[in-house]
C-alpha cells in the first residue's frame, strides 16, 4: 500500500494545491478590492452631476416594460404595483404576471384597478404556461398597467409570459416584492442611450430590513436589528459595490439580479428568453446571452448601475436563508454546467477565460475547497502533520483578511452613496464585519455545500418555499 | 514530519495579519473621523454663508445706489476670503443662488461682483482641469450664470474623451453657442441617444423664438437626427422650415418623407397639398400613398376649421 500511498508525498501535494489556491484567492480578492474603489470613485465623480431628469422628462427615452412576476403576494401587491406605476419614467408599462397564485390576488387587483378582460395580440412568442387572462384598467390613468394571469410555471415561466405581451424594446425584470427608488429607471436606463452595445444592465439591491416604508416607498434608511440581517447587509454591500462593480469595469459582469435589471428585448427574444428548468434563470440568461452574442461576433456589454436602486426584504432566519443560498449555489452550478463549453475557451473573450473560471473556481469550487481544506487541516493536525500554531495563525490571518475587505466595503459605502447616515449604523456595520467570518461564514459555507450536494444528487426541490415578513410602515404622524 | 510553515515564515504571516487588523480599525476610525469632520464643515459652512449674504447683498446695494467706498469695502473683505478654496466655494454658491433669485440690475451687479472676484476667469481655467468635478462645476457655473462661451472652448468639451463631460456640455447648445446646430453636427457626427435626448430636451425648453437655425442639421445629419429635428420642428410649430420641407419631400427617403409629410400636416398649410398629391402619385405602395392622402384630408379640415370657428362665435354672440 504504501508504495503507491505516500503520505508525507500527499501532504505536500496537498498543501501546494490549497496555497496556490489560497493565494490566488486573495490576490484576486485584494486587487478586486482596492480597484473597486478607484471606479466606485470614477462613478461617483462622472454621475453626481448627471441630469437624470431629462431622461426622465424626455419623449425620446426608450419605452420600458417592467415585467413583474407575482406567486401569492395579494397582502402587498397592490402597494406594489401602486409604487411600480409611479416610478418617474414617461414611456413604461407595468406587466404583472400572477404565476397562478393560489390567494385572492387576482380577484383584489380586478376589485382595486377595476379591471376588465382584454385581447391583446402578443408581440413575442417564448414558451411559458397557458394564460388564461389578461387584464386591463379601466381607469385611464392606469392605461400602463397590465395584468396577465397564467397557470403556475415558476418565475422564469411567469417573465417569458410578461416578455410575450411586453410593447417596449426594453424590458425591466424585477420582483414584485422589491422597493425601487423613484428614479431607478433612469439610472438603469443610461447605460442603454450611451451606447448601442449595452445588451443588459442591473442595479445594487440593499437590504430594506428595518428600513422605513411609506406607500412603497423608501423613507428612512436603518440598520436591520437581527444579526442574521446584518450580515446579510454587510454581504449585499460587498458583493454589490466590489464584485458586481469590478466585473462591470472590465466588461465581464455574468450576473444580473433577478430583483432588477433591464434587457434588450430583442437579445432576450432571440436566445429564446428566461430557461424555465433552471433555479438560477438570471445568471443564465445573461451568460446565454453573452454566448450569443459572442458566438455572432457582435460587440456587447453588460453594465452594472452601483446605484442603491432596489431594496429588498433579506431572510430574516436561518432556515429561509439556507433555502436561498442552497438555490443560488445550485443556480450558479446549473449556469456552469449548460454553458459548461464556454469555459476556459478564448472564443468567448474575457467571459470564457476569466469571468466564468472565476465563478467554476471561487464561486463553485471555493466553498467545496475550503470545507475540505478545513477538514484536511484538521485531520494533519491529528496525524501531527499541522501544529495548533500554523493552524492558529493561519486562521488568524484568513480572518484579517476577510475584516480588510469587509472595511474597504464599509470605505466604499462611505465615499460613494452614505446610504447609512446615522454614525452608529457604520459602526454597526463594522461590528457585523468583525464577527462575520466566525459566526455566519461557517453557516453559508454549509448552505453552499449542501446546495451542492443537492444538485449532484439530484435532491433538489426547486425553489423552495420563501416566506417574508413584509416591511415595516412608517407610522402615519396625527398633527 | 516537516512542518508546512517555518518560524520565521508563521512570524511574518502573523505580522501581516496584525497589519490587516490595525488596517481595518484604522480604517473604522478614518470613517467616522470623516463623519465629524462633514459635520464641523457643514456648521462651519452654515456660519460662512451667513456673513456672505450679507456682504453680497450689501455691495449689491452699493453698487445699485453707486455708494463707491461702501461697495469696495465690501469688495475687499469678499476679496480677502475669496483666496481660500472652501470659502471661495461658498462665496459661489452664494452668488449663484443669488443670480437665479433676482432679476435685471440686481443680476448685472451680481455679475459685476463675480468678475471683480476674479471668479470668471477661473471658471473659464477650469474647464481645462484634469479634475472631472471641476470641469463639470464649470459648465454648470457658465449654464446658470448665462456665460457666453467661445465656440473653440465650446470644441473642445465636445470632444472631452470623458462622456459625461461631453453630455454636460450639451446642456449650453441651445442658449450660449452661435448657431450650435451646425457645430454639434459638424463636430460630433455620431451622436448618442442620450447626448441626443439632452440637446433636444435643451432645444424644446426654449422658447420657439430662441431655437437655433437647425438647416444645418436638416442637409447634413443622419436619418434617425434628421427624425429628431423633424420633430421639434413639429412640436415647436417652427413654420419658417416650410420651404426647406417642402424641398426636402422630393429628395429624402420614406422614413424622413413620412416625418415630413406628418409635420406639414401638423402645420395645416395647404400650399402643402399640391406637392403632397404629387408624393402620393408618386408612391407605389397603397398604403403609403393612402397616409399621404389622410394627410391631405387633414390640411383640409384644418383650414375649414376657421369658418366653424366663426359660426360659433356668432351663435354665442347672439
Amino acid at each position: 500500500m504504501s508504495d503507491y500511498f505516500d503520505i508525507d508525498t500527499f501532504y505536500i501535494v496537498i498543501r501546494w494545491v490549497f496555497l496556490i489556491y489560497i493565494l490566488h484567492i486573495t490576490a484576486f480578492y485584494l486587487i478586486g478590492s482596492l480597484y473597486s474603489i478607484y471606479v466606485n470613485i470614477l462613478y461617483r465623480d462622472k454621475h453626481d452631476l448627471t441630469d437624470y431628469d431629462s431622461i426622465g422628462l424626455s419623449p425620446y427615452s426608450p419605452g420600458i416594460s417592467i415585467i413583474a412576476p407575482a406567486y401569492n403576494e395579494s397582502l402587498t401587491i397592490v402597494d406594489n404595483i401602486r409604487s411600480l406605476l409611479s416610478l418617474d419614467y414617461p414611456k413604461k408599462e407595468v406587466i404583472v404576471v400572477n404565476d397562478g397564485s393560489k390567494d385572492d390576488t387576482i380577484p383584489k387587483l380586478i376589485e382595486h384597478f377595476d379591471l376588465y378582460r382584454v385581447n391583446i395580440d402578443r408581440t413575442a412568442n417564448l414558451h411559458s404556461k397557458a394564460v388564461k387572462n389578461v387584464y386591463k384598467s379601466k381607469n385611464k390613468a392606469l392605461g400602463a398597467l397590465l395584468i396577465i394571469d397564467k397557470e403556475n410555471g415558476g418565475k422564469s415561466d411567469a417573465l417569458n409570459a410578461g416578455v410575450n405581451y411586453s410593447n417596449y424594446p426594453i424590458i425591466g425584470c424585477m420582483d414584485v416584492d422589491s422597493i425601487l427608488l423613484k428614479d431607478s429607471l433612469q439610472k438603469l436606463v443610461k447605460p442603454f442611450l450611451d451606447s448601442t452595445e449595452v445588451i443588459a444592465t442591473g442595479g445594487a439591491v440593499r437590504i430594506a430590513n428595518a428600513c422605513e416604508i411609506e406607500h412603497g416607498h423608501l423613507t428612512n434608511v436603518r440598520m436591520p436589528h437581527k444579526w442574521i440581517e446584518r450580515f446579510q447587509v454587510l454581504e449585499y454591500l460587498r458583493a454589490f459595490l466590489v464584485g458586481r462593480m469590478v466585473w462591470s469595469a472590465i466588461n465581464s459582469l455574468l450576473l444580473v439580479s433577478g430583483a432588477v435589471g433591464l434587457f434588450k428585448k430583442s437579445l432576450v427574444i432571440e436566445v429564446g428568453g428566461y430557461r424555465t428548468d433552471v433555479v438560477g434563470e438570471d445568471l443564465e440568461l445573461v451568460i446565454h446571452m453573452r454566448r450569443h452574442m459572442y458566438e455572432q461576433n457582435r460587440p456587447h456589454k453588460v453594465v452594472y448601475v452601483p446605484d442603491p436602486v432596489c431594496w429588498t426584504e433579506a431572510p430574516s432566519d436561518g432556515k429561509v436563508l439556507g433555502r436561498q443560498r442552497n438555490r443560488w449555489n445550485r443556480g450558479a452550478l446549473e449556469g456552469l454546467m449548460i454553458h459548461s463549453k464556454m469555459l476556459f475557451n478564448p472564443k468567448y473573450g474575457r467571459v470564457g477565460m476569466l469571468s466564468l473560471p472565476y465563478w467554476f473556481l471561487f464561486e463553485w469550487m471555493g466553498p467545496i475547497i475550503e470545507g475540505v481544506g478545513v477538514v484536511l487541516m484538521l485531520v494533519m493536525m491529528g496525524l501531527g502533520y499541522f501544529s495548533v500554531s500554523e493552524f492558529l495563525v493561519l486562521t488568524f490571518l484568513a480572518y484579517a483578511f476577510a475584516l480588510l475587505i469587509s472595511t474597504i466595503t464599509i470605505f466604499i459605502e462611505e465615499i460613494t452613496f452614505q446610504r447609512y447616515t446615522r454614525k452608529m449604523d457604520v459602526f454597526k456595520l463594522f461590528l457585523t464585519a468583525l464577527i462575520e467570518p466566525i459566526f455566519y461564514h461557517p453557516r453559508i459555507l454549509w448552505w453552499s455545500l449542501t446546495g451542492t450536494w443537492d444538485k449532484v444528487m439530484g435532491t433538489s426541490k426547486g425553489w423552495g418555499a420563501m416566506t417574508r415578513k413584509g416591511f415595516v410602515q412608517e407610522k402615519s404622524r396625527t398633527p | 514530519m516537516n512542518a508546512l510553515f517555518t518560524t520565521d515564515l508563521l512570524a511574518i504571516m502573523l505580522k501581516i495579519a496584525l497589519l490587516l487588523l490595525l488596517a481595518s480599525v484604522f480604517g473604522l476610525c478614518a470613517i467616522l473621523a470623516r463623519r465629524v469632520i462633514q459635520r464641523l464643515q457643514a456648521d462651519l459652512h452654515a456660519r460662512h454663508k451667513a456673513i456672505f449674504v450679507h456682504w453680497i447683498i450689501n455691495f449689491v446695494h452699493s453698487d445699485l445706489r453707486n455708494e463707491e467706498k461702501s461697495k469696495r469695502n465690501y469688495l475687499r473683505k469678499l476679496k480677502l476670503f475669496r483666496r481660500g478654496a472652501y470659502p471661495r466655494l461658498i462665496i459661489l454658491e452664494v452668488i449663484h443662488n443669488f443670480y437665479m433669485l433676482l432679476s435685471g440690475d440686481s443680476r448685472q451687479s451680481l455679475l459685476r461682483l463675480y468678475d471683480e472676484l476674479g471668479l470668471i476667469r477661473q471658471t473659464f481655467r477650469k474647464i481645462h482641469s484634469r479634475k472631472l468635478r471641476r470641469v463639470m462645476q464649470a459648465i454648470r457655473e457658465i449654464r446658470d450664470l448665462n456665460l457666453q462661451i467661445d465656440s473653440h472652448q465650446y470644441l473642445y468639451l465636445l470632444k472631452h474623451p470623458v462622456t459625461e463631460i461631453r453630455e454636460e456640455a450639451f446642456s449650453l447648445l441651445a442658449s450660449h453657442i452661435k448657431d450650435p446646430v451646425t457645430l454639434l453636427f459638424s463636430a460630433t457626427p455620431k451622436l448618442t441617444r442620450w447626448q441626443k435626448i439632452q440637446f433636444y430636451h435643451k432645444i424644446r425648453s426654449v422658447d420657439p423664438s430662441a431655437i437655433p437655425d437647425l438647416s444645418y442639421g436638416l442637409n447634413h445629419a443622419t436619418i434617425s437626427d434628421k427624425l429628431f429635428l423633424l420633430d421639434i420642428i413639429r412640436r415647436k410649430n417652427l413654420q419658417i422650415y416650410f420651404i426647406k420641407l417642402l424641398n426636402m419631400l422630393r429628395t429624402e427617403p420614406w422614413v424622413i418623407q413620412r416625418a415630413i409629410v406628418y409635420t406639414l400636416a401638423k402645420f395645416g398649410r395647404k400650399e402643402a397639398i399640391p406637392a403632397l398629391r404629387k408624393l402620393a402619385k408618386g408612391l407605389k405602395s397603397p398604403p403609403s400613398a393612402h397616409w399621404v392622402n389622410r394627410a391631405i384630408g387633414h390640411i383640409r379640415t384644418r383650414q375649414g376649421r376657421p369658418k366653424i370657428d366663426k359660426l360659433t362665435v356668432f351663435r354665442n354672440a347672439s
